[in-house]
């Protein structure tokens, strides 16, 4: 079956089964490597992407679910604002270490500075729930996001 | 994982290619909406390999959270993060907000819906204590027609629903409470996300100018084998001034009802006693507004 | 020793961080190597059970599956192990465990691979299933037949006369505490990747790999295969923990076995399930404890009786008893030790090394009795601990003079007081409990961890590097240590900076592989620091002395002394560029190339009176952690209020980085203190909970935004760079830190007994209390 839908901002056609879950899809049909599987049951958020601007996890989705949406994947992120100041303090400021749950928390966080540029502590942990991190006791990433918070009030200022 | 094995995957574009398709199909059929339940049932057992997935997710239709009159209408594809966010289901169902906040994660509010969660009939569905208290009641499409059942009716057993072949749950429709009802929602769980229910108490409460109480609903969830209010447990309140001893009263009965439904289960020694302290709790701090 | 640092003790940001936000850093399961062969493994049915027969016939009939392979496919030694080699990669004579593998099927995809798998059938004949050390040993079942009565180790770490010290004891305090199982719980499941060579007898491995060259040797055993044509190039890993040794080994040696049968690519990945049923786990230990001290409160023995679940196979389980017994202990002062720490078989998940490895269970037992001598003597329990703590020039509990390091345990606990404010909070949580349901406490932990693997190790603890420098000065650095996310490879390419003196832009820091750097042990016992410093700088000595000898040559002078410091070459009076010196040492075609290595001096640890006594290890870590919690008595739940966590890792290389390791220790403590539980099912000794839907990890809502990370920086000077254990340190307390903090907050010492202080533990504990009267 083809599925028509926006990947990274481009129009793509894909020819696949509808029933395959969408993460198989970005992962094995398209190749894109960065979403990963941890679980496989919606609860450790490594296979987040965006869709429609709402984060949800790719393992609990089916790509024919997808027709004429708009998927974002972390491949993408970099190619908006957004996304690139969240790389950039996720860098500077210790949020990544195995950099396992990286793109899946990149994605959760891009979803919740897209709709809410300043968001409270409650608000940015009650959003990044979803997304299991063994490695960084999440206080370095907490911090990562609210630094790019600041840096985007900053920049809206200008 | 392999692709959700099926022998078709059909997503109307329109109710009306939906309706079509029902008249002229013979076949077991499975609704998706979500995906995030059907997704990890297959995951499990190839329990779709004969049926037809029909994806509901995208109708219009049944997207979207409206009013009608005194009612509140919730289309089957609007998403536990539809039903939280909602304006309308927040002035007049405050405690069903509440409840579908507390489901899972943001990641998976994003993409499940309530009615999915009614359908799936599982015991620990956050939403579902709240729906009973609500009285919610199930707007179905059966043989080209809509039928309205008791949400209580629907649900049958645990992971067990009533609906026949083909039925498809359309709409959710409870009527509003005014605005001065009381709602609280508790959850108790492991941890503070992602968690499964222990158990979750539903109240809704109002009471008159003289203090009395003229509207009284409780309930919990994820204790009984499918949801459930009780009118012997809400009389106690209606009609009283509230008290702390009308209030131990509530919560023993309600607590006692999870031996007498559920049986003596390895859960009932640690959660008898926690729903009653629970129970207290939130009608002490409706009610009386102390904390105890 | 380096005093004035220009690389090592600045914020660096990882050579790994941009790759890995933009979603290219490559795992196992990204790599997509051409028409692989996939693998499904089959697992034991019963934990203890003769295997009678495998039927393959249906699933080979399947179209695309290739194979069907089971031991007999093994063409050498059937079996794997670092310490003991007792794990069989598939099943022989019979299960030992659930996560057994029976035979893998090979498909042409994941699903034909996944299908074909439920088509095989195998008959047992089931054998009883021993689920419990205690009664496993000298049970009538014998697991392994080399161990006739179940147990497998025994480590005895004595210091004086236990009996007279606890006969001349004022107060005596014994108790019992019991741990659980803890996963791992790495986000990234395991998956290796192997590709053979078609040119000779070689085989590529890649994958989740905490440690190469003990794979390398297992391939080697298993195949015939020699260890130069058995290339091992980790993946980056998606967090390890001490989680992808064996498991990870096994996976490697079956998909190597196929490789080489087959001479196709072999990709092999376990899902979240089948990846808990496999892997080993953090061990379950039971204590059983007496305690002597004098009416203040100062210890005067310590006896422990201790034995760890081992389960199936040995794999770790001898070294964890070595670090029970000796580090056990914790940071006090005794005039007497008698800690004994068995191992012992049984049917269960066999138990590894996992972060920690047999000393976070043995904090929380050890801290929970300081608590309740302090109990006893009615003083808080920071005076117990301040009252018994070691100080400079002390004699550790295993005999240990510390006369070589700063012994800053006391720094550590006042740090982490002040940054909680013990002192007043203690007292006022006191009366606050007395009148709500709600109750607060605070939880101290202190420890002390040994400098790598320790005496057990001695001799055999070493590691080694290959540094190059390029014509143009640009430096290519390998080791085979293993970046597993803590950050490794940016602070080993900081030190070799520091250690060259040059900046740290001209360094490259190449992935691990086997075919490029020199043996060294695995990345493992937090040893990264301190052994990798070790042979950096050997090999950058070595580099200077080229670099001497050439210039020495070059200028027709004697140089006696030189200094390479922050890009400048100092001798006789000049100073060159770094890139000068280099390219005058090419001038005359000498090569700036170097193999560092370094081994931990032996120790000395000698017999003594049945058991062991003296120096358990080299050098020590200083650590303490605090927490804040308030306890829901209505319904058990236990929230975290605050960590704080203090740690003495000598110098920390990249202070951003070592943070990042005690934030992320904390948390995995908070973990095993409160929610993770596997459901261990007593009777045939499966585990329930095999998916994070059920094996609670904290989430980002349970973790207090205030947890704070201390650095209490004391350079080691036995430490090449200064720095020492870190990874462990991090998590090692804070389980216990929390148990205490629960404990303070029902109102009694040691209440809770075992691990972990789950809702439903916490709440049927304060009933008790309440029939008691608190």
């Amino acid at each position: 079956m083809k599925i028509d839908f926006t990947l990274n901002n481009k129009h793509i056609t894909l020819d696949t089964e509808p029933t395959k879950r969408l993460v198989d899809a970005i992962r094995d049909d398209l190749s894109l490597t960065g979403t990963k599987i941890g679980c496989e049951v919606g609860e450790c958020g490594a296979c987040t992407v965006v869709i429609d601007g709402e984060a949800v996890t790719s393992c609990l989705v089916l790509v024919g679910q997808v027709q004429g949406k708009n998927v974002l994947t972390i491949e993408g992120l970099s190619e908006l604002e957004i996304g690139r100041i969240l790389q950039k303090c996720f860098v500077e400021n210790g949020a990544v270490q195995c950099g396992f749950c990286t793109p899946g928390m990149l994605m959760s966080a891009y979803a919740l500075l897209n709709k809410n540029q300043n968001p409270s502590k409650e608000e940015i942990k009650e959003a990044m729930s979803g997304n299991l991190c063994r490695c960084t006791g999440y206080v370095p990433i907490l911090n990562s996001i609210e630094k790019a918070k600041d840096e985007l009030k900053t920049l809206s200022k200008k | 994982m392999n692709n959700v094995k099926c022998k078709k995957y059909f997503r109307p574009e329109t109710l009306l290619e939906l309706k079509d398709f029902l008249k002229n199909t013979s076949e077991n059929v499975s609704y998706i909406a979500g995906g995030t339940d059907l997704i990890l049932h297959a995951r499990e057992k190839d329990i779709y390999e004969n049926n037809i997935i029909v994806d509901i997710f995208n109708l219009k239709e049944l997207k979207g959270i409206k009013e009608e009159g005194d009612k509140i209408v919730i289309g089957a594809g609007a998403t536990h993060t539809d039903v939280e966010q909602s304006d309308i289901v927040n002035k007049y169902a405050k405690v069903l907000a509440l409840a579908c906040r507390s489901v899972g994660s943001v990641l998976i509010r994003n993409h499940s819906t309530l009615c999915g969660n009614i359908c799936n009939a599982s015991p620990a569905g956050d939403s579902l204590s709240s729906l009973a208290v609500l009285g919610a009641k199930l707007r179905v499409l059966r043989d080209d027609k809509i039928i309205e059942l008791d949400f209580f009716d629907v649900i049958d057993k645990p992971e067990v629903n009533k609906l026949q072949n083909k039925d498809l749950v359309v709409e959710i429709v409870i009527n509003k409470l005014d605005e001065n009802v009381k709602c609280d929602f508790f959850k108790l769980g492991r941890r503070k996300a992602l968690a499964i229910s222990r158990m979750t108490i539903s109240t809704i409460c109002k009471t008159d100018e003289s203090g009395n109480v003229v509207l009284f609903n409780i309930t919990c969830g994820a204790t009984f084998p499918k949801p459930m209010t009780f009118e012997d447990v809400n009389n106690i309140l209606i009609g009283k001034k509230p008290s702390k001893e009308l209030i131990d009263e509530v919560a023993k009965k309600l607590s006692d009802k999870i031996p007498e439904i559920a049986g003596i289960r390895k859960s009932t020694a640690y959660k008898q006693p926690v729903c009653e302290k629970m129970v207290k709790r939130v009608l002490s701090k409706m009610l009386l507004n102390e904390e105890v | 020793m380096i005093d004035k640092t220009w690389t090592i003790g600045h914020d660096t940001v990882r050579v790994d961080a941009w790759a890995k936000v933009r979603g290219e850093a490559k795992y196992g399961d990204d790599l997509r190597l051409d028409r692989p062969l996939f693998l499904k493994a089959v697992y034991a049915e019963y934990a203890h059970a003769k295997l009678i027969k495998i039927h393959k016939e249906d699933a080979l009939k399947v179209d695309g599956v290739v194979g069907v392979f089971d031991t007999n496919d093994v063409p050498k030694e059937k079996m794997i192990g670092e310490l003991f080699v007792d794990q069989y990669v598939f099943v022989d004579d019979k299960t030992r465990y659930f996560g057994d593998v029976i035979c893998v099927v090979a498909g042409e995809s994941q699903a034909i691979a996944d299908e074909a798998s439920k088509l095989i059938k195998v008959d047992y004949e089931p054998l009883p299933v021993l689920t419990d050390p205690r009664t496993a040993i000298g049970n009538e079942q014998v697991i392994n037949k080399n161990y006739k009565d179940n147990v497998c180790g025994d480590i005895h770490a004595i210091k004086g006369d236990i009996e007279e010290e606890l006969n001349n004891s004022d107060i005596i305090v014994e108790d019992k505490f019991e741990t659980d199982f803890v996963e791992h719980a790495y986000i990234e499941p395991e998956c290796v990747v192997v590709e053979p060579s078609l040119m000779r007898d070689e085989l590529t491995i890649y994958g989740s790999l905490q440690a190469p060259y003990n794979l390398r040797i297992s391939v080697s055993r298993m195949t015939g295969i020699p260890e130069s044509q058995i290339i091992i190039k980790p993946s980056n890993i998606g967090g390890s923990f001490g989680g992808k040794i064996e498991t990870a080994e096994a996976m490697a040696c079956r998909a190597a076995i196929v490789a080489n049968i087959t001479k196709r690519n072999v990709h092999y990945k376990l899902t979240r399930e089948e990846s808990i049923r496999e892997s080993y786990k953090r061990h379950p230990i039971y204590f059983d404890m007496k305690l002597g001290a004098d009416k203040d409160g100062k210890i005067k023995g310590l006896k422990v009786d201790s034995i760890n679940d081992a389960g199936a196979y040995i794999n770790m389980s001898v070294g964890v008893a070595y670090k029970t017994a000796t580090l056990g202990p914790g940071p006090y002062k005794m005039n007497a030790l008698d800690y004994d720490a068995k191992a012992v078989l049984t049917n269960n998940s066999h138990t590894g090394s996992m972060r920690g490895f047999g000393t976070p269970q043995a904090i929380f037992a050890m801290e929970n009795l300081m608590d309740e001598l302090a109990e006893k003597v009615n003083v808080s329990p920071y005076e117990i601990r301040k009252r018994n703590i070691l100080h400079d020039n002390d004699i550790t509990p295993c005999g240990h003079k510390l006369d070589f390091i700063n012994v800053s345990i006391g720094e550590c606990m006042e740090k982490c007081a002040k940054e909680i404010d013990y002192e007043s909070k203690y007292k006022e949580f006191k009366e606050y409990n007395k009148t709500h349901k709600k109750k607060k406490g605070l939880g101290i932990a202190l420890a002390m961890r040994g400098g790598s693997i320790g005496a057990d190790g001695n001799g055999f603890d070493v590691s080694r590097c290959l540094i190059e420098i390029e014509p143009d000065a640009s430096v290519h650095f390998n080791i085979g240590l293993v970046e597993l996310g803590q950050g490794l490879r940016t602070t080993q390419a900081m030190m070799c900076a520091e250690g060259l003196g040059c900046s740290l832009d001209r360094v490259t820091i190449g992935e691990t592989d086997t075919s490029r750097s020199p043996v060294t042990g695995a990345c493992i016992a937090s040893r990264g620091t301190m052994l990798g410093g070790g042979a950096i700088k050997d090999a950058c000595d070595k580099i200077h002395d080229i670099i001497k000898v050439a210039l020495e040559k070059v200028n027709d002078e004697e140089i006696d002394n030189i200094i390479f410091e922050n890009e400048k070459v100092t001798f006789n009076g000049k100073t060159i560029s770094f890139e000068e010196a280099v390219k005058k040492c090419y001038s005359i075609n000498m090569t700036p190339m170097a193999v560092g290595t370094y081994q931990v001096p032996k120790t000395n640890w000698v017999p003594y009176r049945g058991g062991m006594t003296g120096e358990p290890f080299y050098t020590y870590t200083f650590s303490c952690a605090m927490a804040e919690v308030e306890v829901d008595t209505d319904t058990g739940f236990t929230e975290v209020i605050k960590m704080v966590d203090a740690v003495d890792m000598g110098r920390a290389i990249n202070p951003i980085m070592a943070k990042g390791q005690i934030y992320g220790g904390m948390v995995m403590g908070q973990g095993m203190g409160l929610t993770e539980d596997l459901a261990h099912n007593k009777k045939d000794g499966t585990l329930k909970n095999l998916n994070f839907d059920n094996y609670i990890l904290p989430t980002f809502s349970d973790v207090p935004d205030e947890n704070v990370a201390i650095l209490n920086e004391h350079p080691d000077g036995r430490s090449a760079f200064g720095g020492h254990s870190l990874g462990e340190p991090g998590t090692e307390t804070s389980a216990s830190a929390i148990a205490c903090a629960v404990n303070m907050a029902l109102g009694k010492a040691g209440c809770i007994k075992t691990l972990p202080y789950d809702l439903d533990k916490v709440y049927f504990a304060c009933r008790n209390l309440e029939k008691e009267g608190f």
